[in-house]
């Protein structure tokens, strides 16, 4: 390819350094023109012009404060799924094999905070475990009213779950409360990390999502349905923020009680809980 | 001259940077102009500045490297568009060397949501030899 030389014939280094320095003014007043274009669109597509240092609270301090929480607006994690009607994103691909096969009620208690005011009537809602908790069967071959009124003895009580406040923006959890929502299945896990990192080790019966894999594929995104309960999104801990951006792209998508499990999976790991390898995402002791 | 000079210095070796160099920096510019917020964020994860000039860097940014590499496809002011991108391949690999330093997991953002590439020694690698391409690009071809 024959390359113009026109212009570098005879220019200075200066006048090559005034060059550079014009082709940087340039770029930024395209950058600045473009961004206020799209700040003026409707609706508006750019960004803001001073970006601002977020602090995301953490579930623990909410829950300390007595009653901070308007009872409307929070609920206490249900301990199934309830039968979503869309899929978890990796489990849509890649099946996960689920031994338990256990049926069990849940108690939703949605928007109350005390187990004694719980309605002794029937649950709202349960499903069975079976084959997943992700990818529970549709709604129609188990009907509400067709499930158990008890639970059995061996679930979680709903009094011992944390109340997850449906708060717009993501909150930060604790590995005792992360122990506790997972003991109970009462939240949708999703690893935030590259798929490689997921193979190698990620919390037993976690989804894997990838911030870049949400950022490049909304519909997965769209498509997460966690059956009421809690998304719990985590990295590899310390400076991973993987985890913080894939919870506000899930804000952004409109889901609701997107928790960030910021010990991430070596705090996990080393505190001996249950963990899987591979691309499926295991099963739950 | 020695004979590396003179290779260096080569009309077909300096075109060739030129255009591979130019290349790279369009498709990255692409890559993070059809998404800023995305990549102020993985500016942010760097930790380099502070959070307020964050969304004006990634702003502007992208354009700089889509102008400055138009500049060396196209062979309009070929060597200043090199320098500037030299300059910004050596800050760029700084910040790559830094995250590197302080063990960060978190993506390059080299191309914006293109790629999910990560901080990582071939990302450095691949970055200093885009600096040396560049630099070869900047030189003055016989």
């Amino acid at each position: 390819m024959a390359i113009p030389e026109h212009s570098d014939r005879g220019p200075s280094g200066d006048e090559t350094l005034r060059f550079a320095l014009l082709i940087l003014v340039i770029g930024i007043g395209l950058g600045i023109a473009y961004n206020a274009l799209g700040l003026a669109s409707r609706p508006a597509r750019g960004l803001p012009w001073v970006g601002h240092a977020t602090s995301v609270q953490s579930l623990e301090s909410l829950e300390s404060l007595p009653d901070a929480t308007p009872a409307a607006a929070s609920t206490r994690a249900p301990t199934t799924t309830p039968a979503p009607s869309g899929t978890g994103a990796q489990a849509a691909k890649t099946p996960p094999s689920h031994p338990d096969s256990t049926a069990r009620a849940a108690t939703p208690a949605r928007g109350t905070r005390s187990p004694s005011k719980t309605p002794a009537a029937p649950p709202r809602h349960a499903a069975v475990t079976t084959p997943a908790p992700i990818t529970a069967p549709p709604p129609a071959a188990t009907p509400p009213a067709a499930m158990p009124p008890a639970a059995p003895a061996t679930a979680p009580r709903t009094a011992d779950l944390p109340v997850i406040p449906d708060v717009s923006g993501p909150l930060k959890l604790e590995i005792a409360t992360l122990r506790r929502l997972y003991d109970a299945d009462a939240a949708l896990i999703i690893d935030a990390r590259d798929s490689e990192d997921y193979k190698d080790g990620h919390i037993a019966g976690a989804i894997g999502l990838s911030y870049n894999d949400a950022l490049a594929e909304p519909d997965r995104v769209k498509r997460l349905d966690s059956g009421g309960r809690p998304f719990v999104l985590y990295c590899s801990g310390g400076d991973c923020e993987l985890s913080m951006d894939l919870a506000k792209v899930l804000v952004a998508a409109g889901k609701r009680k997107v928790l960030v499990y910021e010990g991430g999976f070596p705090e996990w790991q080393a505190a001996g809980n249950p963990v899987a390898k591979g691309p499926d995402p295991g099963a739950r002791p | 001259m020695s004979a590396g000079g003179n290779f260096l210095t080569s009309r077909a070796l300096v075109g060739l940077c030129r255009i591979v160099v130019g290349l790279v920096m369009i498709a990255a510019a692409l890559g993070k102009i059809g998404d800023p917020a995305a990549f102020a964020s993985q500016i942010h994860h760097y930790r380099l500045i502070p959070a307020a000039p964050e969304n004006l860097l990634a702003i502007t940014l992208p354009w700089i490297e889509l102008v400055a590499g138009l500049a060396l496809v196209l062979g309009v002011r070929a060597r200043s568009g090199a320098w500037l991108v030299a300059a910004m391949m050596v800050v760029f690999t700084l910040a790559v060397t830094s995250a590197l330093a302080r063990n960060l997991n978190i993506d390059c953002g080299c191309f914006g949501t293109a790629d999910a590439s990560r901080i990582g020694w071939t990302k450095l690698l691949e970055n200093i030899a885009l600096t040396g391409a560049a630099v070869v690009a900047s030189l003055r071809p016989r």
